[in-house]
């Protein structure tokens, strides 16, 4: 929706005011909702009730131990939204080989990693056949994804930093604006914790695989609780992998692959009074690593360094966690976030000067929430952001900067009464505004959303089913360099309209209590996308972004999990099958008009099975054995389809014991990946490596 | 705990896929003895090791054959990014930028003789000497030529030129090497063919790219020009070095030129708003006169026929597929299209 034709100046001021009217509307309203807080009660539709909560008809049906989803306007139980969600808790990403954000998320419904090869290459994500700029990624629910081009390395996400990771899948620029396409990834880190303990690890694995990494939380001071820790991560990344060509096959080694960061946090979080919280968090990463680039011949390697830099401050005011189920809680959050990369080629000559290339993007944001009940049926949740980020670089004409103004309002509304057959209905409306100003152009955007799910009574004492719909309409704004890009072969396009797509998901939960817990997930999605950015010939030697292509993608989820009643066996399993196609030409007389988008694998699947056995005490305490695989279909390569990259299947494997001397508790982990030592690529040209292993042993105060 | 076992199975089960990968495109059939025929290089997909592909025309026969260099080799590939091709003696040099590899097929069998690589720079142009038996190979990315034994490959010396060489021609004992800094050079560097030591440059316009020798002997440079600045043809003498002569025009230049048996240089201009080459102009060697749009369309290579007499070009059909040939006569009309592979960009004729 566009604003009535005023001058570019006169709109923005318009827009300023606006918002500042709305910040302060929601400041006040905060503080009188806060004012007339009442003590919670039952059947509060927010909380995580009991089962023998018998007010709370809409809660009963799930139990305590259910994580709450906070990558959500409002935080609910994974099996309350309405959206596809998937929660890994801290546990289960202990059982898994990952190193890094990218092998969390691979093994998830709908998601491919586009990996370039190793621990160093670039990783990024493809949700639901779309791009990486289509997903938003949060590091505690706080947006980082970068605008500059709109992506983010999995890769410099460390997997033992987190504390939980949440994934949400399906459009929602009605909670979060730009680029939630085709989902949401909040990455959460590790907590403060209040008792005093202290971890450090180290690992050894192949290819010069070397990580030290230690951290520390408790109480420093009367209520004051801190947390800290220091990673250091390096290889060589000088694996074994096999170049094919024709009947002809050499066992190459990866060449200019190695890599070294450092990664430091620190965590802090006290009371200020009985109302407010203040919860701090610092993070600061470099990595300085070689660029393997593409292996096309026996004799190509490159030379290419990059740097990487990336320093997030977050802080926020909250409401105090609390054992009650709160009928409001607030958060008032505040990021500062900075990335630098450097790219340097010195046997890349353009016009006799080495390639050398940088950006350093600046974002600023600050992000009021509430949510509160209105009723027993009804909660709420309003919110906005204001957001500044500048963006630097030397393939940028000038600094860029964009300033960000977004409001939004999501309801939570049980509607009906409990039947015979369905027990209970909520919906989810949800609206966001957006108002997006670019170096003096603004881009604006209404995204609603209207979410569904039905619970249905629970048949025999051990199934309960529940549906679930949401359709949605949502947009991306163009990136920084899609509008103002002017280094070599390409020139951005500073009138360059959002992206604007439908996103619809229909799907069914099931839980059965039946030898332990299953759980099966089932989803239809269906995404439209219409003035999708692709960079085409404009002139001599130069491509440039244009609105033009049509993108449908449709596809079906398919999650299951079983735990044993003892809880000592795991299996998970995920399906996706999808199908993303280019729904109209490009151009008049496009022959690829409906081929298949390249890189999207059209099927996927994954399986894990856990086995974890506690001891009482003996030395040893824990001992778990995880075995997982992972089946991605073939990849076409070429706009055509003429040309494909083939299917693949991977295994990992890990072995943890866990001991306790004392009142020190030692770990020792052995993974192997890609146990079958399949030579496979995620990306054409990029190898993967061989069989390799990994080994930790850590202790813990 | 035989349920669990059972449901172990249907897991494992689970992790295979319902849909088959495609099978993979048949390959070309193997070439029968051909005496007239025009060979393709096509580029292939950045990134495809094996993107490089060479499509065969039986003149003759009136047929085109497909990867002929893969079923003559046993599947094996040219490799990624086919960027020149020359034919001398029965073999043809074909030389891959992606793959930094230089290859020597018999044109009789098409099976490999030789094969190259290259650490380092991409490779991407080729000029035969066929009196001293060597040749030369641009380094695009190093600033160097590098010139090898012509039967052997071993590398005889490498030589510093000017940013990004591309285009080369041999006119007596005189190499020019085109230094196209991609627009930001201007400069031809000459090489004494002999002793392989530099002899100087000479400042033209933007971006030299290609050169071809006339039938006198004076060498064709062609620029392509810049965002600000037209494209330019400058005719050199090779023994005084001098700009003898140049034709300007208001658009960029592709950078291929040829100087056909007709009287004629041929050469590709830039289609506006296209990133893969533009139409034919055409230059009498003689008079200068210039014919804008001899050919009009958006080509990428471009070739001639000295028997024939006709105009070869490709359009890439901007990489989205399998690319077309087109000839023309010299007379400008078309008289035949056929489909080759991904990025028809080189021609070679063998008569």
């Amino acid at each position: 929706m566009c604003l009535p034709r005023l001058s570019r100046e006169r709109r923005g001021f318009l827009l300023l005011t606006l918002y500042r009217t709305y910040l302060a509307l929601l400041v006040m309203l905060s503080f009188a909702a806060y004012a007339h807080e009442v003590p919670s009660s039952r059947g509060d539709s927010s909380h995580v009730a009991t089962a023998d909560d018998p007010d709370s008809v809409a809660m009963r049906a799930y139990s305590l131990q259910e994580i709450l989803v906070t990558a959500t306007r409002l935080p609910q139980t994974a099996a309350l939204s309405a959206s596809p969600v998937t929660v890994l808790s801290k546990a289960e990403l202990h059982q898994t080989n990952a190193v890094s954000l990218a092998d969390l998320l691979r093994p998830l419904p709908g998601m491919f990693i586009k990996d370039y090869g190793g621990w160093s290459g670039l990783k990024t994500i493809a949700q639901r056949g779309l791009g990486a700029e289509h997903t938003v990624v949060l590091i505690n629910g706080m947006r980082v994804s970068n605008v500059q081009n709109g992506l983010v390395d999995l890769g410099l996400i460390a997997a033992d930093e987190l504390d939980r990771l949440e994934v949400v899948r399906g459009g929602h620029s009605a909670s979060f604006g730009a680029y939630a396409v085709a989902g949401v990834v909040n990455a959460v880190l590790s907590p403060v914790t209040r008792e005093l303990s202290v971890r450090a690890a180290s690992d050894i694995g192949s290819f010069g695989y070397r990580r030290y990494w230690v951290s520390g939380s408790g109480e420093v001071t009367d209520g004051v609780g801190v947390r800290a820790a220091f990673r250091e991560e390096k290889g060589d990344e000088n694996f074994p992998f096999l170049f094919r060509n024709g009947s002809e096959q050499i066992e190459l080694t990866r060449q200019n692959a190695d890599f070294r960061s450092r990664l430091a946090t620190v965590q802090s979080d006290f009371l200020v009074n009985d109302a407010v919280q203040l919860w701090l968090c610092g993070r600061t990463f470099s990595a300085e690593r070689g660029v393997g680039g593409p292996v096309v011949g026996p004799a190509s390697f490159s030379v290419a360094r990059q740097k990487d830099e990336d320093h997030l401050l977050q802080a926020a005011f909250r409401s105090p966690p609390s054992n009650d189920a709160p009928r409001f809680h607030y958060r008032v959050g505040f990021q500062f976030h900075q990335s630098y990369q450097r790219y340097e080629d010195r046997a890349f000559l353009v016009g006799g000067m080495p390639l050398d290339n940088f950006y350093k993007t600046t974002d600023v944001r600050l992000e009021p929430t509430m949510n509160f009940a209105l009723s027993d049926r009804t909660r709420i949740a309003l919110g906005s952001e204001l957001s500044r980020t500048t963006g630097a670089g030397n393939f940028l004409g000038s600094n860029v900067r964009r300033i960000s103004y977004a409001g939004y309002a999501a309801l939570q509304q049980q509607v009906g009464t409990e039947g015979p057959v369905v027990r209970n209905m909520v919906l989810y409306p949800a609206l966001r505004y957006d108002a997006v100003r670019t170096e003096g152009e603004i881009i604006t955007s209404w995204s609603p959303q209207l979410g569904t799910v039905i619970s249905f009574q629970e048949v025999g004492g051990m199934i309960q089913t529940s549906l679930r719909a949401s359709v949605s309409r949502n947009f991306r704004a163009p990136t920084f360099n899609e509008l103002f890009y002017a280094g070599g072969g390409g020139i951005g396009n500073p009138h360059l309209q959002p992206e604007r797509s439908t996103s619809i998901d229909v799907g069914m939960d099931v839980r059965l209590s039946l030898a332990g817990t299953h759980h099966l997930q089932c989803t239809y999605f269906d995404i439209a996308m219409r003035n999708r950015i692709v960079w085409v010939p404009a002139g001599s030697f130069t491509v440039m972004p244009k609105n033009l292509r049509s993108v449908r993608s449709t596809g079906v989820e398919v999650a299951y999990k079983w735990t044993t009643l003892d809880e000592r066996l795991t299996f998970g399993m995920s399906y996706t099958s999808l199908t993303a196609r280019k729904a109209e030409p490009d151009s008049p007389g496009d022959p690829n008009a409906n081929a298949h988008l390249i890189y999207v694998p059209q099927e996927q699947a994954h399986y894990s099975i856990a086995f974890r056995h506690e001891f009482e005490g003996s030395f040893v305490r824990e001992l778990g054995v995880t075995v997982a695989a992972s089946y991605v279909g073939f990849r076409f390569t070429s706009e055509d389809n003429r040309s494909f990259l083939p299917s693949y299947t991977i295994a990992d494997a890990n072995l943890n014991v866990r001991m306790r001397i004392t009142d020190v508790s030692l770990l020792l982990r052995v993974e192997v990946n890609n146990l079958l030592n399949n030579d496979y690529q995620s990306v054409p040209a990029y190898p993967m490596p061989l069989r390799s292993y990994r080994a930790t042993l850590g202790v813990e105060l | 705990m035989k349920h669990r076992v059972l449901i172990l199975a249907v897991m494992l089960i689970g992790v295979m896929g319902c849909k088959n990968d495609p099978s993979t495109p048949p390959d070309g059939l193997i070439v029968p003895p051909v005496v007239k025929a025009v060979y393709v290089l096509n580029e292939g997909n950045f990134n495809d090791p094996t993107g490089a592909r060479l499509t065969v025309y039986d003149v003759e026969r009136d047929t085109v054959y497909r990867n002929v260099y893969e079923a003559a080799n046993g599947g094996s590939s040219l490799g990624s990014l086919g960027d020149d091709m020359k034919f001398y003696n029965g073999k043809a040099y074909i030389v891959m930028s992606g793959s930094r590899n230089l290859i020597v097929m018999n044109l009789a069998t098409h099976r490999k003789e030789l094969e190259v690589t290259f650490p380092g720079s991409a490779v991407h142009d080729l000029l035969i000497d066929s009196v001293r038996s060597r040749l030369y190979v641009t380094r695009l990315f190093s600033n160097s030529v590098y010139v090898l034994n012509l039967n052997s490959l071993a590398l005889i010396d490498s030589i510093a030129v000017g940013a990004n060489p591309q285009g080369m021609a041999l006119s007596g004992n005189r190499v020019f090497i085109c230094n196209s800094g991609y627009g930001s050079d201007s400069t031809v560097t000459v090489v004494d063919a002999t002793t392989l030591q530099p002899l100087g440059t000479i400042a033209l316009s933007h971006g030299p790219t290609g050169a071809a020798v006339a039938a006198d002997g004076k060498v064709w440079v062609a620029c392509s020009g810049s965002a600000t600045i037209g494209g330019k043809v400058f005719i050199l003498d090779p023994s005084s070095l001098a700009k003898v002569d140049s034709v300007s025009f208001s658009e960029n230049l592709w950078g291929s030129i040829l100087i056909a048996s007709d009287g004629y240089a041929y050469l590709l201009g830039v289609t506006p708003g296209s990133f893969f080459g533009g139409p034919v102009h055409r230059i009498a060697v003689g008079s200068k006169a210039v014919t804008l749009n001899f050919i009009s369309g958006t080509f990428y290579g471009l070739g001639y026929d000295d028997v024939a007499r006709e105009v070869y070009v490709s359009d890439v059909r901007e990489f989205a597929g399998d690319g077309n040939v087109k000839i023309y006569t010299n007379a400008g009309a078309l008289r035949k299209t056929f489909t080759a592979q991904l990025g028809p960009a080189v021609f070679g004729f063998r008569r």
